[in-house]
């Protein structure tokens, strides 16, 4: 892949404390993404998938080592900071999904907006769009706590695409969905609307591996 | 740069609206309870004569703590959204202020509703003299318990932001 990474791992070490007996899940990680990369990261339950994404993202930081994305260390930037680049440049799917059951699917997808601050007009606009990519825009005034499994997975790609970050971190997004909702999700990240954006995806199924460009596999670190 | 805090107070001021809708559960009990408060203290002090007896001081300080735990604990329970706004881009400021709004208005919705049942528990028992004996003192302690409370969650909220995603995701479970 040629010029310079987007996300950078330096000698990354991750221990988290389980109640007095660390458990270590990275000892010196060390990761190169570069721009408009597919990246799949491939392993077992509990081998440091969604450690590794939380990392990247800035939701969890490493005892040793740095983690860079587009040049800025995001390991040592203070949390005042990390909110509005994340906003700026990350766009995140979790594995839970993690919407809002109270909200429709329209303020679910708002929501990242709405933090940087657009007005109503922009913001509507660029909702129907996400909601139209993904197929989800027939849903917008229903609940998420109404919705299967598969639509709400359609709706998080929805809300970590609205603010069209460079940088798709995708935690499990192939779990728990049917074979069809996996094909039709697969097809929307190979889509046009991903074109130039770096994906990161977690599995432990093949089928993701297959679409993505390239595979990193994490080992479970025995205890 | 200069319209930035008035986006941001436009932010918190629209998530602190949807934040009856984002956990409307937590608002049901919010305004139950803290109606059940307001009305008992609207109750005993609404009796002739409270409001200048020295009893009313210890109640008035029961009233005000009463209020600051049920919101703290209402706060407790919406710390998962906090990991996730803050996921999703919001900055510390703009999530406490959206608490601090919502807290307030739940606080003067429920110590209106609580006031009022209080008022009506006791009108049979005085009669018109009850707007006599409950007056400003009295709400001047709800006044004060709402924004006590509403603070003590705010400051709650500010406190757990300061956290990574991570480690409060793992707090809220």
């Amino acid at each position: 892949m040629p010029g310079e990474p987007v996300v950078k791992l330096e000698h990354v070490k991750k221990v988290y404390d389980g109640q007095g007996k660390p458990s270590s899940v990275f000892e010196d990680l060390n990761l190169e993404v570069y721009k408009g990369e597919f990246l799949a990261i491939f392993g077992p339950t509990g081998c440091g998938k969604t450690t590794l994404l939380n990392l990247i993202a800035g939701f969890d930081r490493p005892q040793k080592g740095r983690i860079y994305v587009k040049g800025v260390e995001v390991s040592s930037l203070p949390e005042s900071k990390l909110a509005g680049f994340r906003r700026r440049n990350l766009g995140m799917v979790f594995q839970t999904n993690n919407l809002i059951p109270h909200m429709t699917v329209f303020e679910n997808v708002e929501l990242p907006l709405v933090f940087s601050g657009l007005g109503r007009a922009e913001r509507k606009q660029r909702v129907e769009e996400a909601l139209k990519a993904f197929w989800v825009s027939n849903y917008a005034d229903r609940k998420v706590s109404t919705l299967s499994v598969g639509e709400c997975r359609m709706v998080s790609l929805a809300r970590a695409m609205v603010t069209d970050p460079e940088i798709v971190l995708l935690d499990e997004p192939t779990d728990f969905l049917d074979a069809l909702t996996v094909d039709l999700l697969l097809s929307s990240l190979k889509g046009k609307l991903m074109k130039g954006k770096t994906l990161i995806a977690t599995t432990h199924r093949g089928r993701l591996t297959r679409v993505a460009e390239r595979v990193i596999r994490l080992k479970k670190r025995l205890p | 740069m200069m319209g930035f805090p008035f986006k941001s107070f436009g932010t918190s001021v629209w998530l602190g609206l949807k934040y009856f809708r984002i956990a409307w559960f937590r608002v049901k009990l919010g305004v139950l309870t803290l109606s059940m408060v307001a009305a008992s203290f609207t109750f005993f002090t609404g009796f002739r004569g409270f409001e200048t007896s020295l009893t009313f001081i210890p109640v008035s300080i029961i009233m005000a703590v009463a209020f600051s735990a049920v919101m703290l604990h209402l706060v407790k329970w919406s710390i998962h959204d906090v990991a996730l706004f803050k996921a999703l881009g919001a900055n510390r400021g703009t999530i406490t202020l959206a608490v601090l709004l919502e807290l307030t208005i739940l606080g003067l919705l429920s110590s209106a509703l609580g006031v009022t049942v209080g008022l009506g528990f006791i009108f049979p028992l005085q009669g018109f003299k009850v707007f006599q004996s409950a007056g400003v003192l009295t709400l001047t302690v709800v006044l004060f318990s709402v924004l006590l409370g509403a603070s003590v969650g705010a400051l709650s909220v500010w406190r757990e932001s300061k956290r990574t995603v991570a480690e409060i995701l793992s707090y809220a479970g």
